[in-house]
């Protein structure tokens, strides 16, 4: 079986210069311009910050294999939802999942579309933490992001909080019904 | 419009608990700073302003259609307080003040989060008297001890005055804003049982 025209790998400090570059956003839409800014000024130290190093953060790169070039950005890390009564919710809070401009809508000749092997990745990696993370997963989108809500749903984030913002959703993965009883 | 500085209750606070001497010196300061150029500025943007607005800016709330340059001379003056309030070290021995972000709202109580983490429960009816019972927004508890077993507790709108940390706009990036985290019982109800496993469409190897 031949290899992937992509490939994924963790990023961390000496990926700054990389990230700096990387372009996600029309001009003109500003909550496009807030993701792509996140990503070149604040993700890496959001990423390598010491304090935050308990809640596992994750950051993910996904890079064309022939060339090495950057086409997706994507960050994820364990959170926990403080409910009444003491009732905490682990979770995983999805930070960022970005696309560069050039790539977007794009699909490989095997047939994947460049969101697809972020989203994948993310859930991917997500699954594979050591120790388990748990498998409710949620991200906030700006309300008129439309194609960012269609791939949240696309990977089961089906389920809509309460907002945190008037302009943002908050979207979560699906749970089954607590069985009678529990 | 006359407003009067804040220091003029600490200087009263001093005066009723018996220190004569610094209770002077403070109502000198708040006399100094009700004369600066930060008062100045304020007054002048609060006389523009109706009566009702006023009072609620008074009151701790911004009317929506506030000059922008509202929140920044209420910012330069409490700056200017708060330098008064810390050169007085006999003020922070008189009043603990807690202040933070409201992150929960409940039924009977709020969580408020300090700026260095702790959190702490406040009824609800006190935030809602300092219109401060949203998630996100800021409140001061100020503790005035009156003996070993007693204090009376102030519940005081806050607002922040570092600029580069807090816009006053949400953002969904990083780790700083409370609402991102903060829950409601429908939440709750959402989140209990068990999470659906994850959906990955594409097979992919991740290099570390």
């Amino acid at each position: 079986m031949s290899e992937p025209d992509w490939r994924i790998r963790s990023g961390g400090l000496a990926d700054r210069g990389l990230l700096s570059s990387f372009d996600c956003a029309n001009p003109a839409v500003e909550f496009e311009v807030e993701v792509g800014q996140f990503i070149r000024t604040q993700l890496i130290d959001w990423a390598c910050a010491p304090g935050a190093a308990g809640d596992d953060p994750r950051l993910l790169l996904a890079l064309i294999r022939a060339t090495g070039e950057l086409f997706g950005v994507a960050a994820h890390e364990r959170a926990r939802f403080q409910g009444s009564d003491g009732n905490v919710f682990n979770a995983t809070k999805l930070e960022v999942a970005a696309v560069a401009t050039p790539w977007q809508g794009y699909r490989f000749h095997t047939g994947e579309r460049t969101s697809d092997v972020l989203m994948s990745a993310v859930m991917t990696d997500i699954y594979a933490r050591v120790p388990p993370r748990d498998s409710r997963v949620f991200g906030i989108v700006h309300k008129d992001n439309h194609r960012s809500i269609a791939l949240c749903r696309r990977y089961g984030l089906v389920e809509e909080m309460s907002s945190p913002d008037p302009n943002y959703l908050r979207l979560v993965t699906a749970h089954r019904p607590p069985l009678p009883g529990s | 419009m006359t407003l009067f500085s804040s220091l003029n209750v600490e200087s009263a606070r001093l005066a009723r608990l018996g220190n004569p001497d610094e209770a002077a010196r403070v109502a000198r300061a708040a006399t100094e700073l009700e004369a600066g150029p930060e008062f100045a500025k304020l007054q002048q943007i609060m006389s523009d302003l109706s009566g009702y607005d006023a009072q609620q800016v008074v009151d701790g709330v911004l009317p929506e259609d506030a000059p922008a340059e509202l929140a920044e001379a209420l910012k330069a003056v409490a700056r200017r307080t708060e330098q008064w309030r810390t050169s007085e070290l006999a003020l922070t021995a008189l009043a603990e003040v807690i202040a933070g972000r409201i992150a929960e709202v409940h039924n009977g109580y709020v969580v408020l989060v300090r700026v260095d983490g702790p959190a702490t429960m406040v009824p609800r009816w006190m935030a809602v008297a300092a219109q401060r019972d949203k998630v996100g927004s800021l409140l001061a508890l100020v503790m005035d001890r009156l003996d070993d077993g007693r204090a009376v507790v102030e519940a005081v709108p806050a607002i922040d005055v570092d600029d580069s940390t807090d816009t006053g706009r949400f953002t969904p990036f990083g780790r700083g804003d409370p609402r991102v985290l903060s829950i409601t019982e429908e939440d709750e109800r959402l989140l209990a049982g068990e999470p659906q496993p994850l959906r990955i469409l594409v097979p992919v190897l991740i290099e570390e």
